[in-house]
């Protein structure tokens, strides 16, 4: 039995990429444009046909949907015939900057100036909801927030959750969030560097796998060390082992790999993958066809 | 899939009855909604409402190791519970302490305090660190020392559910000797302004499955159950637990209640056992039209023809969101600790047959314990004991 990955999407500030394709940066209109490149995420950047919800969605859905449907059309790309049962969401942040959007108008105008629409996107899991609407997954869900490695965290619960049986394939990863507002909020410093990403794998358990050289999650652990908090928190906000185990999985290479992440509040979670794969080539990787933001 | 027991060990609990899981029983036994009008966000432009709020004598109470003393209201209530939970397990703190024990907290907002200030201020409160779940959960390990797993569960109102789940799963697979599973969520003006827009607030008591009924009122609690894995036979245990999402709707739910028969029947198959070895239902039970009406398609789904006792308590207390799971758990506790199931206050007159919510003897040794939230979520949890147990 193993845990294989299929598949995976990830979108930053430097555009989108899949893990069998190639990066596809944004168009420098998106690139330069001041403020949070997260806020002007289009359904064509990542759906030939958008849903129709998804001009709807909060900044948090839209990057969580968006990677999602990348991360599946990846594996499917691939050569997966398995299609995920549920999800497994780390963030850190949440939707914060929906919060933020929500409350702030209330507070200047009053609650009748409460949007309804808005409040439903200020739980995180609203934004799973929406993946699992989307895809037609019934099975587990959950978001987990445990510091700078909750994406990290969630792929070692999606392991678990694949390793004893309750599902045969999951998405998992992590998602984070952020404009100026929520830097302000956390680090009082609108201005400081801030890091919106998402990150998403096709996790399948396999009796055995069916194509060599597929990354195998072996397994992770998290732990916390009560005395190692700092009040100053990061910018570079979440996401940071989704980030190395990407690099990770585009080196390519043979044998065993660990990604170990530890934050300033005293989280910490390591993965414990093998890899065994060609180094980044063109032959078996295909060309996935993303739409800039912009056009 | 059949998963090894899980003892719950202690448990705790702050509510709107006050401090203890006894307060909790035994108001619910009177018959005496803790519910009641209040008019504290009139200063954010609020109405008079009907929520659940812990009452003020709680404040005058010492949370653990003096959580909540710089104001932080969620660590406060959790830091209650969490000593009423040590003291049922009989552990002392440092019994928490170290990397063979993990930490799942509970929460849909968390801090929310934060966003509030900064919402209304435009501008960060000094030195803000209490901002995201994560830095309410690292509060807490911190203070008991804890450094195993650590995480905050964010499921919209199922988080306590899963939260348990979690911690079950941790338990049983190796990765911790024990967990402390916390939920809390305080009212705020964040929450209500957002019920209110979405028309889901009733101006009265909540009527849980009540032909009537017209919506829920918002309330805080928080709640701790302490687990651990043991040969003993000495009761009770989290003996299965089943996730699902219906797939369907943001905020309503899958009216058939699909989704959430399929969590249930995860959870009786994870268990090990059969819907005819159920005693009580503990349901979410909002006082909504369509989130009731949509158990109970689902309860009938699973149980038909004969559906055991139900019992909800947000009728009593109102619905604490992220803590309302683990306050659940902690009443399903004390219901096979007393062999009883209790009345569904607020509840008079179905519109479904076949259902019973008045209290009744509890004639069977498992209990499920089922909540469902926005983003289409649902979870449930079986919670059972054996012969020996109470000793």
């Amino acid at each position: 039995m193993a845990i294989v990955i299929t598949g995976g999407a990830k979108v930053d500030k430097a555009g989108v990429e899949t893990l069998h394709g190639a990066l596809i940066p944004w168009d420098s209109k998106v690139a330069s444009s001041s403020g949070s490149w997260v806020s002007g995420l289009k359904g064509r950047t990542f759906f030939d046909t958008p849903p129709a919800r998804f001009g709807r969605m909060d900044a948090f859905s839209k990057l969580t949907v968006g990677c999602a449907h990348l991360a599946l059309k990846d594996a499917a790309a691939a050569g997966s015939e398995s299609f995920p049962e549920g999800i497994v969401l780390g963030s850190l942040m949440g939707c914060l900057m929906t919060d933020i959007q929500y409350y702030a108008p209330v507070c200047d105008k009053g609650p009748e100036h409460a949007g309804p629409l808005l409040f439903s996107y200020t739980l995180p899991n609203v934004a799973v909801g929406e993946v699992c609407r989307e895809f037609r997954l019934f099975g587990p869900n959950t978001v987990i927030s445990c510091g700078e490695d909750s994406a990290l965290a969630a792929l070692v619960v999606a392991h678990g959750w694949l390793s004893s049986g309750r599902a045969s394939a999951l998405l998992a990863g992590g998602v984070e969030a952020v404009d100026s507002r929520v830097a302000e909020l956390c680090r009082g410093d609108s201005n400081a560097d801030i890091r919106s990403s998402a990150f998403l794998f096709q996790l399948e358990r396999q009796d055995e796998p069916w194509q060599p050289g597929l990354p195998t999650i072996l397994g992770g652990e998290s732990e916390f060390s009560p005395s190692g908090f700092s009040i100053e928190r990061s910018v570079d906000l979440g996401n940071t082992g989704m980030e190395r185990m990407w690099h990770m999985l585009n080196m390519g290479g043979r044998g065993f790999r660990a990604i170990d992440v530890r934050d300033k509040e005293g989280y910490s979670s390591s993965l414990k993958v093998f890899i065994d794969t060609e180094k980044h080539g063109s032959t078996t990787r295909h060309r996935t066809q993303i739409k800039s933001a912009a056009d | 899939m059949k998963s090894p027991a899980v003892r719950i060990r202690g448990s705790g609990a702050v509510t709107p009855y006050g401090a203890g899981v006894q307060s909790l029983w035994q108001g619910i036994e009177e018959g005496r909604p803790a519910v009641s009008p209040f008019s504290g966000f009139e200063n954010e432009g609020l109405p008079q409402l009907v929520v659940g709020k812990v009452p003020d004598a709680v404040d005058r109470l010492q949370a653990f190791n003096g959580l909540g003393r710089d104001g932080n209201r969620a660590a406060f209530l959790a830091g209650i519970a969490i000593e009423e939970a040590l003291r049922t397990a009989n552990l002392s703190p440092g019994d928490l302490e170290g990397p063979g024990v993990a930490l799942f907290l509970s929460t849909t907002k968390g801090p929310i305090s934060a966003v509030e200030r900064f919402c209304l201020h435009r501008k960060r409160s000094g030195d803000e660190c209490m901002v995201t779940p994560s830095d309410l959960a690292g509060l807490l390990a911190r203070t008991l020392n804890i450094s195993g797993t650590v995480q905050a569960v964010s499921s919209a109102c199922a988080s306590g559910a899963v939260a348990i789940a979690l911690a079950a799963d941790h338990l049983s697979s190796g990765r911790c000797d024990r967990a402390l599973v916390v939920g809390v969520d305080i009212l705020s003006a964040f929450i209500v302004t957002g019920f209110l827009a979405l028309k889901a607030l009733s101006s009265k008591p909540a009527r849980p499955f009540d032909v009537d009924r017209d919506g829920l009122n918002p309330g805080e609690a928080s709640a701790a159950i302490i687990l651990d894995v043991t040969d003993e036979n000495s009761g009770p245990f989290v003996k299965g637990w089943g996730l699902s999402n219906d797939a369907h709707h943001i905020t309503g739910p899958d009216r058939h209640g699909s989704g959430l028969a399929h969590a249930i029947r995860a959870a009786l198959n994870d268990a090990d056992t059969t819907p005819d070895r159920i005693g009580a239902l503990v349901a979410h039970g909002t006082g909504t039209v369509f989130n009731d009406a949509m158990e109970m398609r689902a309860i009938e789904a699973v149980f038909s023809p004969t559906i055991p006792p139900v019992c909800g308590i947000k009728g009593a207390v109102g619905h604490s969101f992220g803590a309302a799971g683990l306050v659940e758990a902690a009443l399903a506790v004390e219901m096979l600790r007393r062999r009883k199931v209790p009345n569904t206050l607020g509840h008079g007159r179905c519109e479904e047959e076949g259902f019973r919510f008045r209290g009744a003897p509890l004639e069977q040794d498992r209990i499920l314990s089922s909540n469902s939230g926005f983003g289409g979520v649902n979870a449930a949890v079986v919670i059972g004991k054996d012969d020996s147990w109470p000793l």
